[in-house]
C-alpha cells in the first residue's frame, strides 16, 4: 500500500499522522514509501496551506485594504539567474530536464528568492527539484520548498551560522554521544569538519543517502517538531555511528576522515533503517534538551554494541 | 608523457604510496571541473554532471619517475569563490588548476579574479596551471592563443583540454604533479634554502620556463 492509503486507513487526524505515523515510524512499517509522498506532504502541510496560503498570497492579502498600491514583491531576475539556469540544467533526473519543468522550476526559484530576499546558493536547486518530483505541481511545490528553506537557509546556507551550529550544537552533542568519534574528528589537524557538514546539511543528505532515506528524513523536517539544527545534529551523529569502525580506525588520518565523509554513500556498509535513523536521532535530541548525558551515552553505546559488536570505551567520561 | 603512469584509483584507507600531493580545481560554475576530475579518476564522462556543493574530493595514485604519488584532488564549487570554508582549503594546496570554458568568454575573464583569490588564500609556493576546457566544442569564443597569452601574463603553464573527448586530461594532472615533484626534488637538492613551505614554485615569480614546457596542443 502507498503512503496515502496507509495514512487514510490508520490515522484520524493530521496530528495522529504526524505523531504516530511519522515520528513513531508506523507509516514506514506499513507503507511502500516510494509511493504517495506527494499526498503525504500535502497532508502534512495542509493546515498551513488552508490557513495561510503560500507566502506570496499571504503577503498579498496583508495589503488588500491599503489605499496605496500593495507592496507585492516585484519579480525581477536575480543576478544569479545564469547560475540558477545552469544548475537546473544539471539536475540529475530526466523529468526535471524537460523544458516546461525547467521553466516552472526557474520561475518558482526566482519567486521564492524574491519573496524572501535570499541570494541563490548552489544546492537550492536540488532541494527544489526533489520536491517537484514528489508533487509535480507548482503551488504545493512552492509551499513545501518555502517551508523547507525557511528552516535550512538561515542556518546552513550562512557560513557564520553554520560554523556556530557546528561549534555550539553539533560538536557538543557528538562529544557526549561518542567521545571517541568526537576526539577523532576534532583532533588537532589541518582539516575542518565544515567541509563535509556543509554539503550534508545544505542538500539535506541528498548526496549521502539513498533517496528513500532522504525523503523519510524530509518528512520529519516538514513536520517541524524539533528545531532543524538539533534534529540534523542527532541524525548526523547516528550516521557517524554507522561508520564508527572506519572513522575510529587507528590509521585514519585527517584526509581519510574527509574522504570517508565526503563519500559517505560509498563508505557505509550497513546503514540503519531510515525510520529508525530518525527515531534515534530525535531521541538524542530529546535527551540533549533534557541534558541527560548518561542516557545519550547509553543509547549510542548500545547502538554500537548491537549493530557492530563494538564496545565504546572512553577515557574522558565527559 | 614518459615516466608517468597511472597506478590505481582508490578511495580506501591504504597507505601504499610514497608521498601525497594536494591539488585543487577552481573556476566558474559549469566550466567542467568535475568532468575533468571524473574523466581523470574514473575515465567517465557525463555532459550534465551534477553541481558540486561546497567541495568534493577524489583520490588517484600515480607513478611519477618511479615514485607512487597519491593525488588528493579537491573539486570546488564554482559559486564558492568568496566563501571562507572552501577558500580556507586553498592554504595547503601544492597545486591549483584554474579552469575556464573556451566557449564562454565570461569564465575566461573571471580567471583573473580566481587568480587574485588564489594569491590571497593559497601558499605563495603553490604551483598553478591554467586549463581551457571544452576544446572539442565548435562554439569556441576563446582562442588557444588568448589562453596562452593569459597564462604567460600570469606566469603559469597552460593546457587546453576536453573532458568529453579525453583530450589532454591526463596531461593536466601529470604535468602539474610532475612540476610539483620536480620542485620538491630540486629543493631537496638545494637543501631547502630559499624554498617555500611546500618547496614549490612561487606563483608570482613568472616562471615562463615551466609554461613553455607544459603548453600543449
Amino acid at each position: 500500500m502507498d503512503l496515502k492509503q496507509v495514512a487514510v486507513d490508520r490515522y484520524g487526524s493530521r496530528d495522529e499522522l504526524v505523531q504516530r505515523g511519522v515520528w513513531r515510524g508506523e507509516l514506514y512499517r506499513y507503507a511502500d514509501t516510494d509511493k504517495g509522498r506527494g499526498w503525504l506532504w500535502k497532508a502534512l502541510i495542509a493546515e498551513e496551506q488552508a490557513n495561510n496560503g503560500n507566502q506570496f498570497d499571504k503577503r498579498h492579502q496583508m495589503h488588500v485594504r491599503r489605499l496605496t498600491p500593495p507592496a507585492v514583491p516585484k519579480l525581477t531576475a536575480p543576478l544569479e539567474k545564469p547560475v540558477i539556469e545552469l544548475d537546473l540544467r544539471r539536475l540529475n533526473d530526466a523529468e526535471l530536464l524537460q523544458p516546461e519543468v525547467q521553466k516552472t522550476l526557474l520561475e518558482l526559484m526566482i519567486r521564492v528568492l524574491t519573496i524572501h530576499n535570499w541570494t541563490y546558493k548552489q544546492g537550492f536547486h536540488e532541494l527544489l527539484g526533489t520536491i517537484w518530483l514528489q508533487l509535480r505541481e507548482p503551488n504545493s511545490t512552492m509551499t513545501v520548498f518555502e517551508k523547507m528553506m525557511e528552516q535550512v537557509v538561515p542556518i546552513f546556507y550562512n557560513e557564520t551560522r553554520l560554523a556556530q551550529w557546528e561549534k555550539h550544537i553539533f560538536a557538543p552533542l557528538l562529544k557526549v554521544c561518542s567521545p571517541i568519534l568526537h576526539d577523532q574528528l576534532y583532533r588537532e589537524g589541518n582539516h575542518t569538519n565544515l567541509l563535509w557538514l556543509l554539503r550534508w546539511t545544505r542538500v539535506l543528505f541528498l548526496r549521502e543517502l539513498p533517496m528513500d532515506y532522504v525523503l523519510v528524513i524530509w518528512d520529519h523536517i516538514l513536520t517541524g517538531t524539533y528545531p532543524i539544527e538539533t534534529l540534523l545534529s542527532g541524525i548526523i551523529v547516528v550516521l557517524l555511528l554507522n561508520v564508527y569502525g572506519e572513522l575510529s580506525h587507528p590509521e585514519c588520518d585527517d584526509d581519510d576522515l574527509v574522504e570517508i565523509l565526503l563519500n559517505y554513500n560509498e563508505s557505509v556498509s550497513s546503514l540503519v533503517d531510515s525510520a529508525e535513523l530518525c527515531r534515534m536521532g530525535s531521541r538524542l535530541v530529546e535527551l540533549w534538551f533534557l541534558q541527560d548525558v548518561n542516557s545519550l551515552r547509553m543509547i549510542c553505546n548500545t547502538f554500537l554494541k548491537l549493530r557492530f559488536n563494538v564496545n565504546q570505551v572512553d577515557n574522558n567520561n565527559s | 608523457m614518459s615516466g608517468l603512469r597511472t597506478v590505481s584509483a582508490s578511495s580506501g584507507n591504504g597507505k601504499s604510496y610514497d608521498s601525497i600531493m594536494k591539488i585543487l580545481l577552481i573556476g566558474d560554475s559549469g566550466v567542467g571541473k568535475s568532468c575533468l576530475l571524473v574523466r581523470f579518476v574514473d575515465d567517465k564522462f557525463n555532459p550534465s554532471f551534477i553541481t558540486t556543493i561546497g567541495i568534493d574530493f577524489k583520490i588517484k595514485t600515480v607513478d611519477i619517475n618511479g615514485k607512487k604519488i597519491k593525488l588528493q584532488l579537491w573539486d570546488t564549487a564554482g559559486q564558492e569563490r568568496f566563501r571562507t570554508i572552501t577558500t580556507a582549503y586553498y592554504r595547503g594546496a601544492m597545486g591549483i588548476i584554474l579552469v575556464y570554458d573556451v566557449t564562454d568568454e565570461r569564465t575566461f575573464s573571471n580567471i583573473r579574479q580566481w587568480f587574485k583569490t588564489v594569491n590571497e588564500h593559497a601558499n605563495d609556493d603553490a604551483q598553478l596551471l591554467l586549463v581551457g576546457n571544452k576544446s572539442d566544442m565548435d562554439t569556441r569564443t576563446v582562442t588557444y592563443e588568448q589562453g596562452e597569452a593569459l597564462a604567460k601574463e600570469l606566469g603559469i603553464p597552460f593546457i587546453e583540454s576536453s573532458a568529453k573527448n579525453d583530450d589532454n586530461v591526463n596531461e593536466i594532472f601529470f604535468t602539474l604533479a610532475k612540476l610539483i615533484q620536480e620542485k620538491i626534488d630540486n629543493d631537496k637538492l638545494a637543501g631547502g634554502s630559499g624554498a617555500g613551505k611546500e618547496g614549490n614554485i612561487n606563483i608570482n615569480s613568472g616562471n615562463n620556463a615551466s609554461s613553455k614546457n607544459a603548453c600543449c596542443n
